[in-house]
């Protein structure tokens, strides 16, 4: 599942943030997802990182019930405003890319 | 009725066209940016304010991503892709972000000691420890380090998130190990 040490760099053995935020969202599959929560669920550091999106979720969504359909509306409006602009590469950093 | 289905967001869909998709003169699909938002904003937020520091600044650095993505990819559908997709474009929207403050920082010491008091303690050490490489390494070098040392992601996941080879990450992660070394020792002096 992650983390772990193909490098002997990172040796925490957790999952990544992305397999975290994968686990999350529901899209893992069965067995991916219970290795992963099974793993999360004493660590402190990955319950820490769960609980921030749950936190998010809460903070985004909780109290306005129409937070959703508003933030879609904002990007929306501002995909439709800049669609006519020079394009910008999700990967750019600065207009450089990656310099592999 | 969630609010992918809510009809009120169909009504403010709106045609534009768009330079990645040649010749296609498309609805924004608001209904699809909610059910995008609504399954993936949480996870997306709670990364950009982990890197950031700031709720404000990671709510700015989210729907920046989201913006992005979709001027690329208006059809993108739910999925992990997707999330894999926004993840990585919120990383580099918020190194972006990061090396801006360093800038500023720099120019202006008042406002950075100003800033630093207003953070949180929680995720500090790894903004700083962000920043310090951020200043001395290219965009590359920069979101291996936030992928692999805050993130905790293997040689293998960066390699497929950004599209480039292990070997290459292998061999940019020895140098940032070198440059962490270095600037551990620096502060220890």
């Amino acid at each position: 599942m992650s983390a772990q040490s193909d490098d002997g760099v990172h040796d925490l053995g957790c999952p990544s943030g992305l397999d975290l935020a994968l686990l999350a969202a529901g899209e893992l599959d069965e067995a991916r997802g219970a290795a992963i929560g099974a793993h999360a669920a004493p660590c402190r550091r990955c319950a820490e990182r769960l609980r921030e999106i749950e936190e998010a979720r809460a903070e985004l969504f909780g109290k306005d019930p129409g937070a959703i359909a508003a933030a879609a509306r904002f990007i929306a409006a501002e995909v439709h405003e800049r669609a006519d602009d020079a394009p910008i590469d999700p990967d750019a950093h600065f207009g450089d890319r990656f310099d592999h | 009725m969630s609010d992918a289905e809510d009809p009120s967001l169909c009504a403010v869909a709106a045609a534009a066209s768009s330079p990645w998709a040649p010749g296609a003169s498309r609805a924004v699909d608001a209904a699809g940016i909610a059910q995008l938002y609504e399954k993936y904003a949480p996870a997306i937020y709670a990364h950009c304010r982990r890197l950031l520091g700031s709720s404000a600044a990671a709510r700015d650095a989210m729907q920046e991503s989201f913006v992005r993505v979709l001027l690329r990819n208006r059809d993108l559908e739910p999925g992990d892709e997707a999330l894999r997709y926004l993840y990585r474009t919120a990383t580099n929207v918020s190194i972006n972000v990061l090396r801006q403050r360093a800038v500023r920082d720099r120019a202006v010491p008042e406002i950075a000691a100003r800033a630093s008091k207003t953070e949180t303690a929680e995720g500090h050490a790894d903004r700083q420890f962000v920043r310090m490489l951020l200043d001395r390494v290219d965009a590359t070098g920069g979101s291996i380090a936030v992928m692999h040392f805050v993130d905790g992601m293997t040689q293998v996941e960066i390699a497929a998130t950004l599209g480039i080879t292990r070997r290459t990450v292998f061999n940019r992660l020895k140098q940032l190990e070198r440059l962490a070394k270095a600037l551990l020792e620096e502060g220890g002096t």
